[in-house]
């Protein structure tokens, strides 16, 4: 083994020789036995070792006090967004936005269904609906209902002529 | 001994108090943590804005954490650095996708070369903190990793997107380097 292996191996694998590949181990062994220049080798990475260890476990210089502050505000962010009280839900917006546009008419149309239902109901609908069922006939001015229903409910709708009426 | 009653505090005990909602135990994980995190930042980035801006990332990630944190699956510290590591790792690859190269943020950061030697006491600790913040890049990112953050090879070669025997092949450049450098101090000194 050369110096330059020598020195890799020791890069690659520490300064121990138990730590290197076993067909490694022998050649580096024997090279540090006969080499100063591989125990000199050995020791610089040795040493080098224990300056990572020195370093890893050395008290880190103080953090600048402005980031300190910093670190701390956002502490505080943080605490104060978690104990705000939560917000009320936000309505979902309708999925038929875009339809927005035709409220305006909606509004105007809806008082027209609705009389246009009310005269439909209260004074067609019903008339019809109750006279659907009968046959109407004309005799002597007089609208009468011929029906088998009951002829209560029915007299309501049978209207005297006219002529009775002025008289 | 601390005077808010803190210092002898678990990390995991004061984050469960700041999740109560204790300011203490905030400042007292931030006066513990953010001078570390600071370092390693600043000793993979070379840039002390920048290093600043993520240490305070990582701490602000531990805040929004700390409800959740669950005791004994990880160390804080650990999982503190391993987030930190990341965002430099991150950054790092901004830097390239920018278009700056490796060797062109180096020389920027060489115009402040102690910056991460000052972090450490000691003349020698100083001298190779200073070599290490010389290597290129990837090796300087690998020996901290490795030597200072205890992350194993495979996990720097995930970390870095690399091959396992890339990462090999990195610390031991970076070692053999530093051992030079080393040599060549102490060969100064005894001159």
């Amino acid at each position: 083994m050369d110096i330059e292996t020598f020195r890799d191996n020791l890069a690659r694998h520490g300064a121990g020789p138990y730590a290197w590949p076993e067909p490694e181990r022998e050649a580096g062994r024997a090279l540090f036995g006969n080499s100063p220049e591989a125990r000199e080798a050995a020791a610089e990475m040795e040493a080098l070792s224990a300056l990572f260890d020195e370093i890893k476990t050395a008290p880190p210089a103080p953090a600048p006090d402005a980031l300190l502050a910093r670190v701390m505000a956002d502490a505080a962010d943080v605490q104060a967004a978690r104990d705000a009280p939560a917000a009320p839900p936000r309505a979902e917006p309708s999925r038929m936005g875009w339809l927005a546009f035709l409220r305006p008419l909606f509004i105007g149309a809806a008082p027209a269904a609705l009389g246009l239902w009310l005269g439909y109901a209260v004074l067609g609908g019903d008339v019809a609906e109750a006279m659907g069922a009968a046959e109407l006939a004309q005799n002597d001015g007089d609208i009468v209902v011929l029906d088998d229903t009951d002829q209560d409910e029915l007299l309501a709708f049978a209207w005297p002529a006219a002529q009775e009426i002025w008289e | 001994m601390s005077f808010d009653g803190t210092g002898d505090e678990s990390d995991e005990a004061l984050l469960e108090r700041f999740a109560a909602g204790d300011r203490l135990a905030a400042r007292a994980l931030t006066m513990r943590h953010t001078p570390r995190v600071l370092a390693l930042a600043t000793r993979m980035l070379r840039d002390g804005s920048e290093a600043e801006d993520v240490a305070q990332e990582a701490m602000m990630r531990l805040w929004r954490i700390a409800p959740d944190w669950r005791a004994g699956e990880a160390k804080l510290s650990t999982w503190l650095h391993r987030i930190a590591a990341n965002l430099c790792i991150d950054r790092l690859r901004k830097r390239r996708d920018g278009g700056a190269k490796p060797e062109e943020a180096e020389a920027q950061a060489d115009t402040s070369p102690t910056a991460a030697a000052m972090l450490i006491a000691g003349e020698r600790a100083k001298a190779v903190s200073a070599a290490i913040s010389a290597l290129p890049e990837r090796q300087r990112i690998a020996i901290t990793l490795r030597h200072f953050e205890d992350y194993s090879n495979p996990d720097i070669a995930e970390a870095l997107g690399l091959s396992v025997e890339a990462v090999e092949s990195l610390l031991a450049r970076a070692r053999r380097t530093l051992a030079s450098g080393f040599r060549d101090e102490r060969r100064g000194a005894g001159s």
